[in-house]
């Protein structure tokens, strides 16, 4: 072997095993709670742990599918991440256009301040927040949700569709244009259709940011019935987590997997349009 | 006599139409609060007081000249800027993993980025039963590889508890950074490298010369992206330790939450948020510089 082929191997043992190394170490968490997940709590609590379980056990998760409160909690997430998901695609759809095509005064500078809205802490804001949606009478309501999880997904959204609009050929609005069809009528029939990996980019982001909400669901609602995953989870499962390890495990699986099904089948625009929307700006 | 108008004044105009749903959406949901914020922290605005009067600067005082908020801010530029920098460093190493010839490069890409999608109190909960002092699974790693003797409780100990939520949030975050700077590795041109390898150069300096530079605005948007992130980190604190223990990890998010809705001193729980919001914007500028400076081709 020459002292390049000696060099190459060595590169490839470093690149492989540091590889393998991060792999592992972002897998395992996942592997983990799902082993938890499938094993019952008397089998839990002992030292070491099983890295496998002895028998495959669904109890817990027939216990929380079974769970009243936890299907309200559920289905209160899938109308709140439905419904940001539907305003912020409409909203940032329309601003990223009129960013990308239309030179108006000030322009420039509405973007930035527009961006900067995301700097401000969530903290801070529900404080003002707070007092302004009980004046509104829209505490413990979904309005607010949708409000609070539009608003921090926005900003982003609108600078990943003005980027993508940036690269749709401008010749092919204008010529539409010219052939008598309405700037509306441009963007919905001509460059609406040639944006699917845009809108699906953001639709997933503002699935993801609502569903993970925490901070806005814990202080704008305190009615159980109107009570999301995220708060619900703390409040109710981390609560009696000291004893039923199993049930969180397993109550955290199943908040999980909308999310997972959603990013297996359409990570691959999500990472065109974040790489997208983050670098080429 | 109608007016007629300027194909250009229209295209403006549509274009203020267009972007009008944003504004109004932004303006009631972010800037309205964000005054009504700074309005409140220059009031009494607490429990005790119905009226609310103006108080002259009392809660910035009280606010700045207490241990507390010092000790926070400490806090959170800790984790802040360690989160940042390990992620950073590993995001780095891991794109440039992923944007080499291996096998499965694509599937290595798609399942690294599965962290990303679980949500933040989810992460939680598998961190709570991975770092659990009596029977988790953590613990038995490191007893077993002999590097520890006795079994550590991470988020019990004042000493351990920040480095166990650094850890989950870098286990969170960094596959979305990694993307990112895979992103930024892609679009750099390969005829700069064959270039640099024709005059001589190998790997260790094209990283150095060739990628870094290249690579500087991304990372410095990576870079804010996740500043501004672990700034206003909430969840994990308030479920992991809720500030302890004795305020180890008493973030300034969980701090202004506590003065603002447990201890209902709204004044100056708003006081502390506006004064943390103004550190934030000060680190953020550069960075938001670095990454928006005009390329120099």
């Amino acid at each position: 072997m020459t002292a390049t082929h000696i060099k190459r191997v060595y590169r490839h043992f470093l690149i492989y095993g540091l590889l393998i190394v991060l792999l592992a170490l972002f897998l395992f968490p996942i592997y983990w709670i799902i082993n938890v997940s499938l094993q019952p709590n008397n089998e839990l609590f002992r030292f070491p742990p099983r890295w496998l379980p002895s028998h495959l056990f669904l109890g817990s998760y027939k216990a929380v599918l079974s769970s009243a409160d936890f299907l309200i909690f559920y289905k209160n997430t899938f109308l709140v991440a439905s419904g940001s998901t539907l305003l912020c695609v409409v909203v940032s759809i329309l601003a990223g256009y009129g960013f990308s095509k239309f030179r108006f005064p000030a322009a420039s500078l509405m973007l930035v301040l527009f961006l900067s809205t995301q700097m401000f802490p969530a903290v801070t804001l529900l404080i003002g927040l707070y007092s302004l949606y009980s004046s509104l009478h829209l505490l413990n309501t979904y309005t607010a949700l949708i409000l609070a999880s539009t608003t921090t997904a926005l900003p982003f959204c609108i600078m990943l569709m003005k980027t993508f609009f940036d690269h749709i050929s401008k010749e092919l609005g204008e010529a539409s244009e010219i052939d008598g069809t309405s700037q509306l009528g441009t963007l919905i029939r001509i460059i609406l259709p040639l944006s699917t990996p845009g809108i699906t980019a953001v639709s997933i982001y503002t699935f993801l940011v609502a569903w993970d909400d925490f901070l806005f669901g814990l202080t704008l609602v305190s009615d159980l019935n109107k009570r999301t995953l995220s708060p619900g989870l703390s409040l109710q499962f981390l609560g009696e987590f000291s004893y039923n390890w199993s049930g969180a495990a397993a109550a955290a699986v199943i908040a999980t997997l909308p999310l997972l099904v959603v990013f297996l089948f359409l990570q691959r625009f999500m990472v065109a349009g974040l790489s997208a929307g983050g670098v080429k700006e | 006599m109608t007016i007629r108008w300027s194909r250009k004044r229209k295209n403006q105009l549509f274009g203020l139409i267009l972007i009008l749903p944003a504004s109004l959406l932004l303006s009631i949901t972010i800037l309205t609060p964000l005054f009504r914020s700074i309005y409140t922290s220059f009031l009494d605005d607490s429990l005790l007081s119905a009226l609310h009067p103006w108080n002259h600067f009392a809660n910035y005082k009280a606010v700045l000249s207490s241990g507390a908020f010092y000790h926070s801010l400490q806090v959170t530029l800790t984790y802040v800027i360690s989160v940042v920098v390990i992620e950073l460093l590993v995001g780095i190493a891991l794109a440039l993993i992923l944007h080499s010839n291996i096998i499965l490069r694509g599937f290595f890409r798609s399942i690294i980025l599965i962290p990303w999608a679980i949500p933040t109190i989810v992460a939680s909960v598998i961190f709570l039963l991975i770092y659990n002092s009596d029977y988790g699974v953590l613990n038995q790693l490191l007893i077993s590889s002999g590097l520890i003797n006795e079994k550590l409780n991470i988020l019990n100990d004042a000493s351990l508890a920040l480095i166990g939520i650094m850890g989950i949030a870098v286990w969170k975050q960094t596959p979305l950074m990694t993307i990112m700077i895979l992103a930024g590795l892609q679009g750099i041109s390969k005829s700069i490298y064959e270039a640099a390898t024709i005059d001589g150069a190998g790997a260790t300096r094209s990283f150095f010369h060739i990628t870094l530079p290249a690579l500087k605005p991304v990372l410095a948007n990576v870079a804010l992206l996740m500043t501004v992130t672990n700034f206003q980190m909430f969840t994990l604190f308030y479920s992991l330790t809720n500030g302890g223990p004795v305020d180890a990890t008493k973030s300034l998010a969980i701090l202004t939450y506590e003065t603002a809705f447990q201890k209902y001193d709204l004044g100056q729980g708003a006081t502390i948020g506006v004064i943390w919001m103004f550190v934030l914007l000060l680190f953020s500028i550069p960075l938001y510089r670095i990454a928006h400076r005009p390329q120099e081709s």
